[in-house]
Parts: C-alpha cells; sequence; structure tokens
C-alpha cells in the first residue's frame, strides 16, 4: 500500500518499544507525514521525529495529554497548520493495570479509563470534526486489544475499556461513512512493547516460556507488525472497510473465546 | 440468595460528533459508580450470590445515535465477564443481560430472577439477550437488512 502525501497523527507514538512508536514508522514508511504525539518522553519523541525527516518525510513532535481536551484540540490544529492537512488519525495512546476487581483502586481505575477510553474520545472526535469539515474523507484507527474479544482476569478495567473502544468505534463507523472516514480497531495480542514489561504473566523466563505456548506463531509481536496492519486500514485500498475489527495477534485468541 | 442489579444506564442519544464533553464525563462517572458497587458487594460477600450486569442494545450491534449508551454496555459487560471469572470460586455469579431498546423492565427483571435460582448456579459470565427478541430484528432505530417479498 502506498501511502503518499498523506498526513497522520499517532498518540502515544514516542516510547522506544511502543506500539505508537512502530505505526508512526510504518506509515511513514508507507509515505506519510507524521505527528508524533506522547504524554512524555520528549527525548525519544523528538528522535523519533527526526528520524522519520532522515527518511523523507515531514514529521513533528507534539507533547500533549490526550485526557486534556483543550490540548487535544489544539495538537489536530497544530497537524493541520504545520503538515498541511490531516488524512490518517491513530488513537493509541493507552495504558494498563493489573488488579483483581475487588483490589482495583479508584486511582488505577480513573488512569485506564481516562487515558484509554477518554482519550481515545477526545482524539477521535476531535480529528473527526476536522475530517469532516476538510471534506476529504479520512481514516480512523484504534488501538483496541484482543479483550475485546476475550476476557482477561486481573483485568476487568482494562479490558473494559478496550471494550468501550469497541463500541465507540463502531458508532463512529456509522456516523462518519457518509463523510467517506472509516473507523477501524486493531487488537495486538503480545506485543514485545514496554507496556508488557509489568505484565504478571511475562515476569520470569518460565512466565514467558509458559505464555510463548498460548501463541500459535510461536513468538511475541513487533510494533512495527501493528504499524503494518494500520497502514491497511489507512489506505485508499481500505476505503470500504469500516467498523472492523483487525486482530494482529499471531493466532493467540484463535479457539480461546 | 444475594443478588445485586446494575444498569441499564442510560444517556443521551447524541450523535458521536455532537457528544459535549461534560455528557461524556458523566458517562464515566456511571461507569466508575457501577464498577465499584460491584466492587463492594463482591468484597462483602462469600459465596451465594448472583449479579445480573444490564448492558445496551446498541453494545451487541450498534445504533445510529447511541454511542454512549454502547460504550457504557460495553464497558460493563466485560468487568461482569472478568468479575464471573475472578468471583467463581467464591460462588457468586455475574451475568450480562442485554436489553430491548427501550429498556423492558419486566423481562429484565424477570430474567435476573431466573439467573439468581439455584437452576442457574453454574451460570456465569454469560451475555443473555432479555430482550423479547430484539436483537434479532432491532424493530427500532438502525437499518435492519429485511428482505422483502
Amino acid at each position: 500500500v502506498s501511502l503518499e502525501g498523506k498526513v497522520a497523527l499517532v498518540t502515544g507514538a514516542a516510547r522506544e518499544r511502543g506500539i505508537g512508536r512502530g505505526i508512526a514508522l510504518a506509515l511513514a514508511e508507507k509515505g506519510c507525514d507524521i505527528l508524533v504525539n506522547d504524554v512524555g518522553a520528549e527525548d525519544e519523541g523528538e528522535e523519533l521525529a527526526e528520524q522519520i525527516r532522515q527518511g523523507g518525510r515531514g514529521a513533528l513532535f507534539h507533547q500533549a495529554d490526550v485526557t486534556d481536551r483543550a490540548a487535544v484540540d489544539e495538537m489536530v490544529a497544530t497537524a493541520v497548520r504545520e503538515l498541511g492537512r490531516l488524512d490518517v488519525v491513530c488513537s493509541n495512546a493507552g495504558v494498563a493495570d493489573w488488579q483483581e476487581l475487588v483490589d482495583v483502586t479508584q486511582e488505577s481505575f480513573r488512569r485506564q479509563v481516562d487515558v484509554n477510553l477518554t482519550g481515545a474520545f477526545n482524539v477521535c472526535q476531535s480529528s473527526a470534526r476536522v475530517l469532516v469539515a476538510q471534506g476529504e474523507g479520512g481514516r480512523i484507527v484504534v488501538t483496541s486489544s484482543v479483550h475485546v474479544q476475550m476476557a482477561f482476569p486481573a483485568m476487568s478495567v482494562y479490558g473494559g475499556t478496550k471494550q468501550g473502544l469497541r463500541a465507540l468505534v463502531e458508532h463512529m463507523a456509522i456516523e462518519l461513512a457518509p463523510h467517506r472516514i472509516t473507523a477501524n480497531h486493531i487488537g495486538p495480542g503480545w506485543v514485545r512493547s514496554y507496556i508488557n514489561d509489568a505484565s504478571p504473566a511475562l515476569q520470569t523466563d518460565e512466565d514467558v516460556a509458559t505464555t510463548l505456548t498460548l501463541i500459535p506463531a510461536g513468538h511475541p509481536a513487533e510494533p512495527e507488525d501493528m504499524g503494518n496492519a494500520v497502514a491497511y486500514l489507512a489506505s485508499d485500498e481500505a476505503a470500504y472497510v469500516t467498523g472492523e475489527f483487525l486482530r494482529v495477534d499471531g493466532g493467540f485468541v484463535v479457539g480461546k473465546y | 440468595m444475594d443478588t445485586l442489579r446494575i444498569g441499564p444506564l442510560r444517556f443521551p442519544e447524541t450523535p458521536f460528533l455532537e457528544i459535549a464533553e461534560g455528557e461524556w464525563q458523566a458517562m464515566t462517572d456511571a461507569l466508575e459508580q457501577a464498577t465499584f458497587e460491584l466492587q463492594s458487594f463482591a468484597r462483602d460477600r462469600e459465596g451465594g450470590a448472583s449479579v445480573a450486569v444490564v448492558s445496551s442494545a446498541a453494545t451487541a450491534r450498534a445504533i445510529d445515535g447511541c454511542a454512549l449508551d454502547a460504550v457504557a454496555g460495553a464497558f460493563l459487560t466485560t468487568v461482569a465477564q472478568v468479575a464471573a471469572v475472578e468471583l467463581k470460586a467464591r460462588g457468586i455469579t455475574v451475568n450480562v443481560l442485554v436489553p430491548a431498546r427501550p429498556p423492558d423492565e419486566e423481562t429484565l427483571s424477570s430474567v435476573a430472577e431466573l439467573l439468581a435460582s439455584e437452576a442457574a448456579r453454574g451460570v456465569t459470565g454469560a451475555v443473555i439477550a432479555a430482550d423479547g427478541g430484539f436483537s434479532v430484528t432491532k424493530e427500532v432505530g438502525g437499518k435492519p437488512p429485511v428482505t422483502q417479498g
């Protein structure tokens, strides 16, 4: 696929070994200019933007907290102002926590719901309004999870936020289709990413070996695997694909849900 | 049998592009309240309890303009299913009822009662249509693929 001449915004994209970085690099590789967003990791974000510019594409790092609506509106405006337009919106920023429901703290609940769910709503709605006004269609791709199809103990709130994103994407798809804007979501399984460093299922070599037995592909995904799936959904070829879930998990949940 | 019923949570039918920050915030506040109500119920009990969480018709299949209801119901569906797994050893069942649109209270209460009966002790983590068949044809809202003639 080619994304030549398109402009993409990717949230949660700065950090090394992150899905967002994998998405940003894959889209740039296919020809997109990129606004790299993250709430922190400024050095890594600047370095990534520079790496993309070295590859011949436009890029800038824009620090913003997706839970802050005014900051999100400003970020979307910055993409249009600095990169000329907006075509592809990747709502990827997310956090995870592991607690059984009886132990979930209000702080953990709020952080996951605010970043994963409200943050995505802010990014998608703010961007969609700009895409509609632009009048040339567009692509929204949300990073959800295999949690959409399979429940994982100790992750009720995280899983809930991802299931909420599934429903949000489906409603965006219906409402935005007349504007030639598609909305889809991707489902990472086990990705070799920093967010999984804290997973209780991946703490020791033994944990890793056990978890690997659950994955038919026999290895975890790299962030770039997520990026390649997003690149397809962002392409002209995927113009008729909307409200859809593209699982990218090496077969992890097949037969388990 | 101790029972807890959560939902259906109902929110304004606002198109996605027009949802106000305050409307969204009210929805997530309601999710917080519902989640901690379930937590509090589970903490206080050791066996012999049944929880019925009511989602939304728009959670199961999208209905134009019902994003807030759909997202809330989706969130609670996964929370309920994970809770079902975590609380199974304590004899607490947690199931999800998918209502019609608008929800029919009589059907919801009778199905919740059924799930709280001894005969349903083995039913947990299930998503059950309690909607008089609404989900099959989606008579209200949406654009059902009706074959004519």
